[in-house]
């Protein structure tokens, strides 16, 4: 089982700031420190770290632009290298999946490739790139790919065909199949520099 | 704090991205004791992971608002 597996691995213990040097403690005994301005997004304003604040999962740092929350995953991205190039593979196998999802709803279609192109407003090598998963594609430029054929992003979603197995073992609880879900985010809740709005 | 969603015992949050780095979009689904990473827009858990179909099928019907919050946070 790979070390990220482990519920605990994910789990913060504590964190402290001394001259700009974040420390983060997990609690499978792992203890990393980095530069602050590296967990910050580029040019954030200055940011004042006597009023750190941490949870199991993340923590949050209060700038001029609002308060700016930091995930565990964040802080293992930048300090180990093996969790980095895992990371790396799951996104390169989305992009991958995605791309060939969308081949597949061309196909579907009857659509070339270059006529698809056309619809979306891209050029036929961004089209290539994009289905055989060398390129990420950016949300709207999809959105478009997927409108021009008559689709939508739930298209793209796998079908919810019982319980997702894998290697890891998280207990996570069942719910109620009436369960309700709240949306607790709105647009006007995000500013410009991807911080939340202060409370 | 960047949640986005809440239903029985579970939270989902969404971040900006830090450091540059670009890992894919997704969100973390949240309980008391767990945290798992769901890809997103396939809403596929990471890592290996698993989690209850009825909590993929909710992830799933409120996939245009995680989406939504991703891209304002970092696209």
């Amino acid at each position: 089982m790979a070390r990220w597996q482990a519920a605990d691995y994910a789990r913060i213990e504590s964190v402290t700031e001394h001259d700009g040097i974040v420390s983060v403690c997990f609690r499978d005994g792992d203890c990393v420190s980095l530069p602050g301005a590296r967990l910050l997004p580029p040019g954030a304003p200055a940011s004042d770290w006597r009023a750190l604040h941490w949870t199991t999962y993340d923590f949050s740092v209060p700038t001029a632009h609002g308060t700016i929350t930091v995930p565990w995953d964040a802080v293992r991205v930048l300090t180990d290298p093996a969790f980095s190039r895992h990371m790396a593979e799951e996104a390169a196998g989305q992009a991958r999946r995605v791309g060939s999802r969308l081949r597949a709803l061309r196909h579907q279609r009857g659509l070339t490739a270059k006529a698809l192109a056309a619809r979306a407003g891209i050029s036929p090598v961004s089209l290539s790139r994009i289905e055989t998963g060398r390129h990420d594609v950016v949300l709207s430029t999809l959105e478009r790919l997927l409108a021009a054929m008559g689709c939508s992003l739930r298209d793209l979603a796998e079908p919810v065909l019982g319980e997702a197995m894998g290697a890891g073992e998280t207990a996570a609880p069942d719910i109620a199949d009436d369960e309700a879900a709240t949306v607790a985010w709105s647009p006007a809740g995000a500013v410009r520099n991807g911080a939340t709005a202060p409370r | 704090m960047p949640c986005v969603l809440r239903f029985g015992p579970y939270s989902i949050y969404v971040y900006r991205e830090v450091g540059g780095q670009h890992y894919g979009r997704h969100c973390h689904v949240r309980w008391a004791d767990g945290d798992v990473s769901v890809l997103l827009p396939e809403i596929v858990p990471m890592h290996g992971t698993r989690l209850p179909a009825r909590v993929l099928q909710i992830l799933r019907d409120h996939q245009d608002v995680l989406l939504a919050a991703w891209q304002a946070l970092n696209e």
